[in-house]
């Protein structure tokens, strides 16, 4: 990657940022909402990308993070009377905080014992929330104060968004990155060559936690209103991963495209098809893991029309 | 006619050419072993043999049947006995279970037990061990397990590679009275072993390979004393170097 | 470095590991001496291989100790093993394959240099191996013998003191292997230290200065590559020793019968 080509892909991500930022006065409420969300997927799928694309390590359970910075956010809003952006800070730093608790044991299982813990962390959180009803008014949920704040959160998310994506980008293109990659493709070598793989997943997993919880704190401030359920939502987890890999986990666009095209995909199906909705999403699953395994991008660098690489 | 015959025969794993060129053959009644230093290719004649790795070339012929490019399951049931490297044995099952499915491709109950008989009568210890777990037994008895296991078959003749492989010496021993045992049976036995030692003293012929290629064969006893056969193991690059400062000692 | 030759560089000592009751390490010691190539070899179950592993730290011993230096390594990890400059490659190449040849070079850490002068570094040892035609190619594309050379050389990137070395000859042609051969004696008349594990012998007795022999987790014998190859035990683990004398067996050429 020359600094040609990084300052091409500055120009691009910018470019798309103004687009964006010019748009929503333009769109009606509902179109707004569907831009936010699939700017929040694009969060989503990025950070999730960061643990289980870059370092390997599959999560099923990272849906945890969200809730978590949306119950913080909400919680501050709603009880303590916060202003909600620097509340979103605080949501940040408890999912900091919960990724190191969490991360630190968890980190030492492989494979599908990792992506199975974590689906249980996600659903002891979610417990945990619901019988912590002193703080968190457990399954009666928190009613933020009522505001119009369609317009304030999805610039939010669009400043979130760029965040992540900078992030994103600055792990694949750095050293870090592929040390995140050598860890992938063989801890144990990793090891032997040096790198401290439990610190380096540690933080690899802290960053993926944080941008997720920031994203849920905006989404409380949206909706007004958060219960357990709706943000313990395993779907959402199935759909980062789902976003990560259809786009191709282990790149920085992929995530970005597949979160742009499956959301796309998953509003017009449920539109059209309000009961076919789920059964054309599970075949459209089907068919990506038949054909195109490695997603898009990864279908692309195969055929060569892409050149991978982080540090040339 | 030979029961077994191997003809220049090659092969590899993948891209790896192992065997360059192998020819032996095994006798009616004999112990024939197949002997030479590591990377010899001595566990991979077997392996070619059995079907479970690429053929590359040459002939394989056992009673009278080609070999080549059959699957495992069928030479097996030609009357070939294997038993694999390093004791493997099914550790959840008994050793009565792990016997029966030695026989798992003959259908006759009848057969079956007349097969487990002849293997207790063989290894009264597995008798004694039958309702025992196959992991919780000793290495010495894994290695009759599996030995019995291959016998369920009423094999023609029996390989096995490196028997004594990860044995104590006590063990080796036990192992290697069983297999002079069996051959007093009238079984063939074709054996590759490390310890080559023991192996060629109760052998009437032996292979020895070096890098996938024959190098020496003749009876047991001429091999193992054959100073070359030993110069061999310990790296004499004969053609390259001249004699390093005196023969090596000759075993004891 | 503060070492002169003939002086210690890496010390086993007293060495024990057992694995699920089989005594893998049974007490084994030696002393490997600085800027040397050493061997250590043996027979296959002669634990040779796990000492390896306790040596770089991949398995922790039961008891006994590594000594680098003077300094124990007790209790430290891989990475940290590493860091303190003794490197490893494997027997069977464990180079990312995902990753080019030069991403492969640069995942090390540890070095304590700028990014440049990495980058330098990198570029001078994959020319060193004359992989240099292929340092944006994908490590999973090249050939064995030069995934062999990409590891060897990613294992040079913190300049290592003491390089050891798993069966660097396993899968590889006389004509790479002459070429590594070459590369390891390079590196030794730098002052490096080298321990190479093998079983082929060849190498062994003509490129090591001194060899150690295990058998059943005990060092057997030790000493210049003339002496292994004329003492009696060492000839014994490799080959075998027959039965004692009342031991049973076919009498020669009398064919078997039932």
């Amino acid at each position: 990657m020359t600094w040609r080509e990084h300052l091409r892909n500055l120009a691009l991500v910018c470019a798309c940022g103004i687009a964006l930022a010019l748009l929503p006065s333009a769109l009606s409420v509902y179109l707004r909402s569907f831009v936010l969300f699939t700017m929040m997927y694009v969060v989503l799928a990025l950070s999730w990308n960061i643990i289980s694309g870059f370092t390997g390590y599959t999560s099923f359970g990272h849906v945890a993070f969200y809730g978590i910075g949306a119950y913080a956010c909400a919680i501050l809003v709603a009880d303590y009377g916060w202003f909600w952006l620097p509340a979103l800070g605080v949501s940040a730093g408890v999912a900091a905080l919960v990724g190191v608790a969490i991360g630190y044991p968890v980190l030492r299982l492989k494979g599908p014992y990792f992506a199975i813990a974590m689906l249980g962390a996600a659903e002891g959180t979610r417990v945990v929330v619901t019988v912590w009803d002193s703080l968190t008014h457990g399954g009666l949920g928190i009613s933020l104060p009522s505001a119009e704040t369609s317009m304030e959160t999805y610039y939010a998310m669009l400043v979130l968004m760029l965040l992540t994506i900078a992030v994103a980008y600055a792990v694949g293109h750095s050293r870090f990155g592929v040390r995140l990659n050598a860890i992938r493709e063989d801890e144990g070598a990793a090891e032997a060559l040096g790198i401290n793989a439990t610190l380096y997943k540690l933080e690899a997993f802290v960053l993926s936690a944080v941008f997720p919880a920031v994203a849920g704190g905006i989404q409380a401030y949206k909706v007004l209103y958060i219960d357990p359920p709706s943000v313990f939502f395993v779907q959402i987890t199935i759909a980062m991963a789902l976003m990560s890999m259809l786009g191709g986990k282990g790149t920085v666009i992929g995530p970005i495209l597949g979160a742009v095209l499956l959301y796309t995909a998953q509003e017009l199906t449920w539109v059209n098809f309000p009961t076919a909705h789920l059964i054309a999403y599970g075949l459209f699953i089907v068919l990506v893991a038949r054909f195109m395994p490695r997603g898009l991008v990864g279908f692309a660098i195969d055929r060569g029309w892409v050149r991978k690489g982080m540090v040339h | 006619m030979a029961l077994l015959e191997l003809r220049d025969v090659e092969a590899g794993y993948g891209s790896l050419q192992i065997l360059h060129g192998v020819s032996l053959h095994v006798n009616v009644g004999e112990v024939v072993s197949v002997v030479g230093p590591n990377g010899a290719g001595k566990s991979t004649t077997f392996k070619v043999i059995m079907g479970f790795i690429r053929h590359l070339g040459g002939q394989i012929v056992f009673d009278g049947h080609d070999l080549v490019g059959r699957q495992p399951d069928r030479i097996l049931g030609l009357g070939l006995g294997y038993v694999p490297q390093g004791r493997v044995v099914f550790g959840p099952m008994t050793v009565r279970e792990n016997l029966e499915m030695g026989a798992y491709l003959e259908r006759d109950k009848g057969k079956i037990n007349t097969s487990l008989e002849y293997v207790f009568s063989l290894f009264p210890r597995l008798r004694e061990r039958r309702r025992q777990l196959a992991g919780a037994m000793s290495g010495g008895e894994q290695q009759m397990l599996a030995m019995g296991r291959a016998l369920m078959m009423r094999p023609k003749m029996m390989m096995l590679d490196e028997p004594s492989l990860g044995l104590s010496p006590r063990f080796v021993d036990d192992v290697f009275d069983r297999i002079v045992e069996l051959t007093r049976d009238g079984l063939t036995v074709m054996l590759v072993e490390q310890n080559a030692a023991r192996a060629l003293e109760i052998s009437n012929r032996g292979y020895v390979l070096e890098l996938g290629r024959n190098r020496f064969e003749g009876p047991g006893q001429a091999l193992l004393e054959n100073p070359e056969v030993k110069r061999l193991y310990l790296g004499y690059d004969a053609a390259v170097h001249g004699p390093r400062g005196g023969e090596p000692a000759a075993s004891s | 470095m503060g070492l002169g030759a003939d002086e210690i560089v890496l010390e086993a000592r007293d060495l024990r590991k057992t694995f699920g009751g089989i005594r893998a390490v049974d007490g084994c010691s030696f002393v490997v001496p600085h800027g040397k190539i050493s061997g250590l070899i043996g027979p296959n179950g002669s634990g040779k291989t796990t000492t390896f592993n306790l040596l770089t730290g991949l398995t922790a011993p039961d008891s006994g100790q590594v000594i680098y230096k003077k300094e124990s390594l007790a209790g430290l990890k891989p990475y940290q093993i590493f860091r303190k400059g003794v490197t490893r490659t494997f027997q069977i190449t464990r180079i990312f394959r995902e990753m080019t040849v030069l991403e492969n070079m640069l995942s090390v850490t540890g070095l304590g240099v700028p990014d440049r002068v990495a980058r330098e570094r990198a570029a001078e040892l994959i020319a060193f191996v004359n992989l240099g035609h292929l340092r944006a190619e994908y490590g999973g594309r090249l050939s064995y013998g030069q995934q062999k050379l990409l590891e060897f050389a990613r294992a040079l990137m913190t300049d290592p003191d003491l390089i050891l070395l798993d069966e660097p000859a396993a899968g590889v042609n006389r004509t790479l292997l002459q070429h590594l051969l070459e590369h390891i004696h390079r590196l030794q008349e730098q002052g490096k230290t080298i321990v190479i594990v093998e079983h082929d012998m060849n190498v062994i007795m003509n490129h090591c200065d001194r060899i150690f022999v295990m058998d059943y987790g005990v060092k057997i014998a030790e000493g210049p590559p003339a002496e292994i190859q004329r003492d009696p035990r060492v000839l014994e683990a490799y080959f075998g020793r027959r039965r004692r004398a009342d031991g049973a067996g076919p009498s020669q050429g009398a064919p078997r019968m039932g």
